[in-house]
């Protein structure tokens, strides 16, 4: 594959964020997953990252040269699915 | 809200190991698992199991699972199927959802067992339909009792990505091709998958089956925000526990895939041991179910775990 063809690949498949676009956030300083995140919505999806992250923090190791031990997981915030808001309600019993 | 003495999320062999050590050891217990069924992989795997317990050894996935059922109840474990643990609270509260019914559980101990996902791997063409994951395959051959397609190309080259292209095609599909990883393929077609392409040589098939391994899923551990460490053979961060499987949190431990990847044995033996230890069993019991676990691990394993263990002292 060669470089244009590579960039065209979508990485986040639910939120449809391009190799290009995480390579460009990338570029302008993006170094954490949660950073890659808020630039590109890349893991924000349904699945909340389950397809896309790895490819994330592997962009991050080859282009900014971050060692893998280096990258902190995505900050976990609840829910870790998809539930209804009466979900939300029960909580404040 | 309810209570429970320990609340265990996801009933793959590590929580089921952990829910029959700690109601053994005469606490109360709930098994929370958003699948309907006990077993976690065990429910869609027909491969024989090695090292749970004896009376389950060599029985096929499914048959295992079952077997697990009937034990859990012997045992006197509630057993909540059909509920997803959504959020980890302060004070060890969890947020569930079963159907349409919210409600909260708070447990003295929490035991989070929530296994792995698929690893996937992008490349052009990977969106379309007809792309699926090992473990997708294998709940439709063997939940469903469906193919999921007709022509296939599995792409992977460990033992599960043998087990999945043997599972289809004892079951009738055609595996035309087998890709060791993803950087020569290519998919394509109208609104599907219709060719496949690795390297030069190009394959019609309607199917392409990814079983690049897996990897830990323990988001509720993060969510109560766990230290981690680096695990390369789990390719990221995991919990950091102590000898007896505790994470940075009060009352919380992390078992199974759910804190790097395990083979059945060993998250059996984790199971096993962070259930006494919630229980609050003696210390000759804990004892012997550490010496178990080690028993269990490889070599390989064992220097992770201890390095991990080391980090999380630290
Ligand atoms: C037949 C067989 C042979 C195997 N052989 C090997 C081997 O040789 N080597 C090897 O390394 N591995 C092997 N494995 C891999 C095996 O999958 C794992 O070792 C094992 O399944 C891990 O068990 P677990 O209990 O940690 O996770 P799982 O079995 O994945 O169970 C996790 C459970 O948690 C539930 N869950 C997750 N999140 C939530 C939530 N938020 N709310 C509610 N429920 C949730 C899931 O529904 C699932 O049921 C084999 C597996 C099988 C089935
Ligand atoms: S693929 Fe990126 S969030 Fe789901």
């Amino acid at each position: 594959m060669n470089e244009t063809s590579r960039d065209a690949v979508c990485i986040c498949r639910c939120e449809e964020v391009s190799a290009a676009a995480i390579r460009q956030a990338i570029a302008e300083g993006a170094s954490t997953l949660d950073d890659v995140k808020r630039r590109t919505r890349a893991g924000m999806g349904l699945c909340q990252g389950i397809y896309c992250l790895s490819t994330v923090a592997a962009m991050l190791q080859e282009q900014a040269g971050i060692a893998p031990e280096e990258i902190a997981p995505m900050t976990a915030r609840p829910p870790a699915r998809v539930i209804p808001l009466a979900a939300l309600a029960a909580l404040e019993d | 809200m309810s209570q429970a003495d320990v609340a265990i999320v996801g009933a793959g062999p590590a929580g089921c190991a952990a829910a029959l050590a700690a109601a053994e050891a005469g606490a109360r217990v709930v098994l929370l698992d958003e699948q309907p069924g006990v077993g976690g992989q065990l429910r869609w795997r027909v491969a024989p199991v090695h090292g749970l317990a004896p009376e389950l050894e060599g029985l096929p996935g499914v048959r295992a699972a079952a077997a697990l059922a009937e034990r859990l109840a012997a045992a006197g474990v509630e057993v909540r199927s059909g509920t997803v643990a959504w959020g980890l609270f302060e004070d060890n509260v969890l947020g569930l959802v079963a159907g349409e019914a919210a409600t909260t559980l708070r447990a003295a101990h929490v035991i989070v067992a929530s296994g792995s996902t698929d690893r996937v791997e992008p490349f052009h063409g990977w969106t379309l339909p007809g792309v699926l994951t090992a473990r997708a395959a294998q709940i439709f051959l063997h939940i469903h009792r469906v193919l999921p397609g007709r022509q296939i190309v599995v792409v992977g080259s460990g033992a599960e990505a043998d087990e999945v292209a043997h599972d289809l095609a004892a079951a009738g599909a055609e595996v035309v091709a087998r890709a060791a990883g993803t950087d020569q393929l290519q998919a394509s077609g109208d609104g599907g998958v219709a060719e496949v392409q690795i390297g030069e040589q190009a394959y019609a098939a309607d199917t392409i089956v990814l079983a690049l391994g897996r990897q830990p899923d323990p988001a509720l551990a993060l969510q109560a925000r766990v230290a981690t460490g680096y695990d390369a053979a789990a390719g990221g961060q995991v919990p950091l526990r102590d000898a007896r499987l505790a994470t940075s949190q009060p009352g919380l431990s992390v078992v199974g895939d759910a804190a790097g990847l395990v083979t059945l044995a060993e998250g059996w033996a984790e199971g096993r041991l962070a259930g006494l230890v919630a229980a609050g069993a003696d210390d000759a019991a804990i004892a012997a179910a550490q010496d178990a676990l080690e028993h269990r691990r490889s070599p390989e394993r064992a220097a992770t775990v201890a390095r991990l263990r080391a980090a999380a002292g630290a």
